[in-house]
C-alpha cells in the first residue's frame, strides 16, 4: 500500500506522515523495546538471569500476591458497582440520570492519590470530620483504611466508572427491538434482564471489567498513600520504594519488576478474550432511544439508593477533605474560630516546592494537551482515511504506552533518558522534560482516540471535494478536517489535560527537586505529615476538575454522546 | 472542457475480480454521457479512477489528450480539474453557500473583484444567488444539490463528474432535477460523465450510455439503440421491460432481419449484423406482443395481472415453456384475469447478439 504514496516528489503529505511515524514510534515502541532489551537482554547478552534473580525475593512474590488480591477483589466490586449503576441508568426510567452520570463519573477524574486522601479524612482516629461531629476512634487506634480491605474498597471505587462506561456504551448501542421482542414474548423485566439484556451485553462487560483489572494493577496513589503506611506493599509501590531508596543503581532490577506488572496486566486482557471465545454477540438492528423500563412504585427508593451511594462515595470523602483544609493543623478541632483559609494561601503563594508543582502540572498539561491535539488530528487522519498495514501498527503502537501501568512507561523512560541522548548530547533525566516527553507518551491516546471517532463519522466526500477544487494536503487539513473534527479533537484535548494536570504514577517515579508535579507534591507532603497542606492542593485539585468537566460539558453541548465519558 | 479517453483502464480491490476491468471508453468534447449498472459493477471506482481518487492498475486516462493516468504516472485529484457532484453533495457545513462555490478559487489564490464576480455568476447560474451567506444545513435537498453544482462550475472543471446525484432525492424533486441538469448542460456546454443505477434516469438525460456490469464495459450507444438492441440479455433485462427467452435463429441475418422459432412459433425478429443460425437468446418487450387471430401465436396462461394505471402489467407463462414468462400490457378495461388462457402473435423481437 506505500506505493500508493507518490515517492517521486514528498509532498507534504508524504513528509507529514513520516514525522508522524517517527514520532509514534519514538514514544510508543522504542520506550518498551528499551525495557524489554534490559530486562531480557542486560548488556545486549540474551539471558533470564536478571528476570529470575529480580523475582527470586519473598518481598517480590508477597508484593505480586498483594498486586492480584487488590486487583482481583477492587475489579469485582467496580463491576457490582458500576455495572448496576449503568444498567439502572440505561434501562430504568429513574430521573435526574444526566446528573447522576456527571457524579458517577467524578471518581474517576480525581487522582487516586487526591481520593486516597480525602477517604483517609473520613477515617481514623485524626479525622477532623469524625472529631467535629465527635464519633471519631479513640487516639492511637489504627486507620482501618491502611489496610488490604481499604485499598480494595477505593480501588473499586475508583474504577467503578470504567465498567459503567463500557457497559453503558453496550446498552446504548443494544437494539431496542430485542428487548421488545422479548416482552413481547411475555418476559417479564426480570426475565428480560437475565434472558437477554445480561447475555448480549457480555462483552462490554468483560471489556470494562477487565480494564478495572488493568488500571488496578498498575495503580499507584492508592496504594501508596494506604498501603505504604499499611506494610502492605503492590508490584508498583515496591519499585516506587526501591527506586526511592536506592536511585538508578537498581533500574535493572525495577525493569524486571515493571515487566511483571505489565505481564499482570496482560494476563487481564487475555482472560477477556478467553471469556468471550467463541460466541456470537453481534446484533443486527440500529441502536434506538434508551429505554426507559418503569421502576413502578419501587422509583423513589432506587433513587434513594443512588443517590445515597454518590453520597457515600462522593461528597462524604470530598466534605472530609475539605474540613481538613481548613484546620491549623492537624489534629486541632474544627471550629468556627478556628477554621482557616492559611492552608490554601501557603500552597498558592508561598514560592517553594508546592507554587512550582503547580506551575509545572499545570504547564505540563497545557503543552501535552495542546501538542498531542494538534498531533492527534492528521495522524487520525491517516489512520481512518488511509488505511495500510503501516498505519494500523502505529494506532495500536499508541495505545501501549496508556493500556500498560505508569510505572511499565517511567522505568523505560529512565532507561531511555538516564544516559545523554546520543548524538545531540541533551541529557533529560532530573529535568522536568522527561516528565513532558512520557506524557506525550502515555496520553496520545487519549486524544487520538476521540480524533479517530471524529473523521469516522466524516463523509470522506468532504476531503474529496476539496481535492478536486485543487487544495494540497495542508490546505485541506487546515479548512476542512480541522474545522470539522474540532469539537472531538478539543474533548481529547481536555480529555489529556485532565488526565495529565493531576498525575501521580509516572512523575512519581520520574520528578527531580525543581520538577514536582502537583501529584507528587500531594504524596510527599501527605507521606511527610502535612497532611492540611496536602488536603489543601487536593482541595483545589477537586475544584479545578469540577470547572474543567462542568465547563466542558457547557462548551460540548453539540458533541455527539459519549465523547465526554462525564456527560449523559 | 476537454474530452475523456480510457484505454483499457483497470483497478482491482484486493485478490479478487476486478471493480473495473479493461474498460474502453471515448467522450467527446462537451457530450453528456450516463454510466449505468446495478450496484457493485465498478461504475462509481471508474468515476473515482477519472478524478483521481483511485490508481489504475493497468491502462491510461487521457483528458482532453493529456495523460493524467498510466503506468508509473498518476496526476493527483488536486491537479486535474476534475468537478465532481457527490451522492452526498459533500458541501462543507462550517462554511457559507458562497465560500463552498468560491473554494477552488480561494484555493488558487483569486481575490477580490474577480472572485465574487465568478462565485455570483455561478450561484446565479444555478438561482442560488440570495442564498450566498446560507450555511448548507439550512439549504433544501434540492439546494444543496445545486451548490455543489455550482462550486463545480466556478472551478472551471475540464471535465464534469456526478455521482448518482439524485439517489437522495425525493421522487418529485428527481425529475425537477433532472430538468436542471439538462438545463446546466445546454448553458455551459461542459463534458458531463453522470453515474447512475436508475435506468430512466440515463436514458432521459444522456446522449450516449455505457452500461457496466462486473467491472465491464457491456455496451456503449445511444438510449434508443440500447432499447432497441441490447448487446446482451443482462443489458436487454436492465433497460426497459420484457422478457429473455430462448430461441433458434433459422436463417442467417439479412437486410437486419432473421426468421427465428421462439417458443413454438416462427416470427422474424431485428437481428444485429452477420448473426447466424443456431440457438440464441430473444427479448420480446410487451408492445412486441398483440392479440392472434384464429389458432396462431403462442399459447399461455395468465399468471398474474398488476394494476398500473393506464394499463396493467400481465405476466404470462407460456404452455410450451413453463419455466418461462412473457410479460404483456393491456388497458385495464380489456385485460385478461389470472387463469384465462389466450394466445399471442409476436409481431417484432430482437435476437441478442452477446452471450453473459
Amino acid at each position: 500500500m506505500l506505493s500508493r504514496l507518490s515517492f517521486a516528489r514528498p509532498s507534504g503529505e508524504v513528509l507529514t506522515l513520516a514525522a508522524l511515524a517517527v514520532l509514534v514510534f519514538a514514544l510508543s515502541v522504542l520506550p518498551m523495546a528499551r525495557l524489554l532489551l534490559e530486562a531480557l537482554a542486560p548488556g545486549g547478552v540474551p539471558s533470564l538471569h536478571l528476570l529470575l534473580a529480580a523475582w527470586d525475593s519473598p518481598r517480590v512474590w508477597a508484593a505480586t500476591r498483594n498486586t492480584l488480591e487488590v486487583a482481583v477483589f477492587g475489579t469485582a466490586l467496580s463491576v457490582a458497582v458500576g455495572g448496576g449503576m449503568a444498567l439502572l441508568v440505561a434501562l430504568s426510567d429513574i430521573r435526574a440520570k444526566a446528573a447522576l452520570v456527571f457524579l458517577f463519573m467524578v471518581p474517576l477524574m480525581i487522582p487516586p492519590q487526591v481520593n486516597a486522601l480525602a477517604w483517609l479524612q473520613l477515617f481514623g482516629p485524626a479525622s477532623v470530620l469524625l472529631n467535629m461531629v465527635g464519633i471519631a476512634p479513640a487516639p492511637g487506634s489504627r486507620n482501618p483504611l491502611y489496610s488490604r480491605e481499604g485499598i480494595v474498597l477505593l480501588l473499586g471505587i475508583q474504577h467503578a466508572p470504567l465498567v459503567f462506561l463500557a457497559l453503558r456504551a453496550g446498552l446504548r448501542s443494544m437494539p431496542r427491538e430485542l428487548v421488545e421482542a422479548a416482552r413481547a414474548s411475555g418476559a417479564g423485566r426480570w426475565r428480560v434482564l437475565k434472558d437477554v439484556v445480561v447475555p448480549l451485553t457480555l462483552p462490554p462487560l468483560v471489556a470494562g471489567a477487565a480494564l478495572a483489572f488493568v488500571s488496578a494493577v498498575g495503580n499507584f496513589g492508592i496504594p501508596a498513600l494506604l498501603g505504604i503506611p499499611g506494610r502492605y506493599l503492590t508490584l508498583p509501590t515496591l519499585i516506587y520504594q526501591r527506586l526511592a531508596n536506592f536511585g538508578p543503581s537498581v533500574i535493572a532490577e525495577t525493569a524486571a519488576l515493571s515487566i511483571l506488572v505489565g505481564a499482570i496486566a496482560f494476563a487481564g486482557v487475555l482472560v477477556q478474550g478467553w471469556l468471550l471465545r467463541r460466541r456470537d454477540y453481534r446484533t443486527i438492528g440500529a441502536p434506538t432511544p434508551p429505554l426507559a423500563l418503569s421502576l413502578g412504585r419501587g422509583r423513589p427508593w432506587v433513587e434513594i439508593a443512588c443517590w445515597g451511594v454518590i453520597a457515600l462515595v462522593l461528597a462524604a470523602p470530598l466534605l472530609a477533605l475539605f474540613v481538613t483544609a481548613l484546620v491549623p493543623a492537624y489534629g486541632v478541632k474544627l471550629t468556627v474560630d478556628t477554621a482557616t483559609f492559611a492552608a490554601f494561601k501557603q500552597v498558592l503563594l508561598q514560592p517553594g516546592a508546592t507554587a512550582r508543582a503547580f506551575r509545572n502540572s499545570l504547564l505540563l498539561a497545557g503543552a501535552a494537551a495542546l501538542l498531542l491535539t494538534a498531533c492527534a488530528v492528521p495522524l487520525a487522519y491517516f489512520i481512518v482515511w488511509k488505511r495500510n498495514r503501516l498505519l494500523r501498527a502505529m494506532n495500536l503502537a499508541a495505545e501501549l504506552p496508556y493500556a500498560l501501568p505508569g510505572v511499565v512507561l517511567a522505568i523505560a523512560c529512565i532507561l531511555i533518558f538516564l544516559k545523554p541522548i546520543p548524538l545531540l548530547g541533551l541529557s533529560l533525566y532530573g529535568t522536568v522534560w522527561i516528565i513532558f516527553v512520557a506524557y506525550l507518551a502515555r496520553f496520545l491516546t487519549l486524544a487520538l482516540r476521540p480524533a479517530i471517532g471524529g473523521l469516522a463519522q466524516i463523509d470522506r466526500a468532504l476531503e474529496e471535494a476539496a481535492q478536486m477544487c485543487g487544495a494540497k494536503f495542508g490546505k485541506r487539513l487546515l479548512s476542512v478536517v480541522f474545522p470539522l473534527v474540532a469539537p472531538l479533537a478539543a474533548a481529547g484535548g481536555i480529555l489529556v489535560y485532565l488526565t495529565a494536570v493531576n498525575e501521580l504514577t509516572v512523575s512519581a517515579l520520574l520528578w527531580s527537586a525543581g520538577s514536582e508535579t502537583l501529584g507528587v507534591i500531594v504524596f510527599a507532603l501527605d507521606e511527610g505529615g502535612d497532611t492540611v497542606r496536602a488536603a489543601a492542593v487536593s482541595v483545589l485539585s477537586v475544584a479545578m476538575i469540577f470547572a474543567v468537566m462542568g465547563g466542558a460539558s457547557l462548551l460540548g453541548r453539540r458533541l455527539p454522546p459519549g465523547v465526554l465519558p462525564w456527560r449523559a | 472542457m476537454a474530452g475523456l479517453t480510457l484505454r483499457r483502464a483497470t483497478r482491482r480491490f484486493g485478490a479478487g475480480r476486478a471493480a473495473v476491468d479493461a474498460v474502453d471508453l471515448e467522450v467527446a468534447d462537451g457530450e453528456f454521457l450516463a454510466v449505468l449498472g446495478p450496484s457493485g459493477c465498478g461504475k462509481t471506482t471508474l468515476l473515482r479512477l477519472v478524478a483521481g481518487f483511485e490508481r489504475l492498475d493497468a491502462g491510461e486516462i487521457l483528458l482532453g489528450g493529456e495523460k493524467v493516468s498510466g503506468p508509473g504516472l498518476h496526476v493527483p485529484p488536486e491537479e486535474r480539474r476534475v468537478g465532481v457532484v457527490f451522492q452526498s453533495y459533500a458541501l462543507w457545513p462550517h462554511m457559507t453557500v458562497k465560500r463552498n462555490v468560491g473554494y477552488a478559487l480561494e484555493v488558487r489564490g483569486v481575490k477580490g473583484a474577480e472572485y465574487a464576480r465568478r462565485v455570483g455568476a455561478a450561484l446565479a447560474t444555478v438561482g442560488l444567488s440570495e442564498f450566498a451567506e446560507r450555511r448548507p444545513a439550512s439549504l433544501s435537498g434540492g439546494q444543496r444539490q445545486r451548490v455543489a453544482l455550482a462550486r463545480c462550475l466556478a472551478m472551471e472543471p475540464r471535465l464534469v463528474l456526478l455521482d448518482e446525484p439524485l439517489a437522495n432525492l425525493d421522487v418529485h424533486l428527481r425529475a425537477a432535477m433532472q430538468d436542471e441538469f439538462a438545463e446546466f448542460h445546454r448553458a455551459t456546454r461542459a463534458t458531463m460523465l453522470y453515474v447512475t443505477h436508475d435506468q430512466a434516469e440515463a436514458l432521459a438525460l444522456a446522449d450516449r450510455v455505457a452500461v457496466m456490469d462486473g467491472g465491464r464495459l457491456v455496451q456503449l450507444a445511444d438510449p434508443k439503440t440500447l432499447y432497441r438492441e441490447p448487446a446482451t440479455a443482462m443489458v436487454a433485462g436492465f433497460i426497459g421491460k420484457g422478457a429473455v427467452v430462448p430461441g433458434k435463429v433459422l436463417e442467417a441475418e439479412r437486410g437486419g432481419t432473421a426468421p427465428v422459432e421462439v417458443l413454438g412459433v416462427r416470427a422474424t425478429l431485428r437481428a444485429a449484423k452477420r448473426t447466424a443460425p443456431g440457438a440464441a437468446h430473444v427479448l420480446l418487450r410487451p408492445e412486441d406482443l398483440a392479440p392472434a387471430a384464429g389458432g396462431g401465436g403462442i399459447a399461455v396462461t395468465v399468471k398474474r395481472a398488476i394494476y398500473q394505471g393506464a394499463q396493467n402489467e400481465i405476466e404470462l407463462v407460456p404452455a410450451a415453456a413453463p419455466g418461462e414468462m412473457l410479460l404483456w400490457q393491456a388497458p385495464p378495461g380489456a385485460s385478461p384475469k389470472v387463469g384465462d388462457t389466450l394466445r399471442l402473435a409476436v409481431l417484432e423481437g430482437w435476437v441478442i447478439p452477446g452471450r453473459d
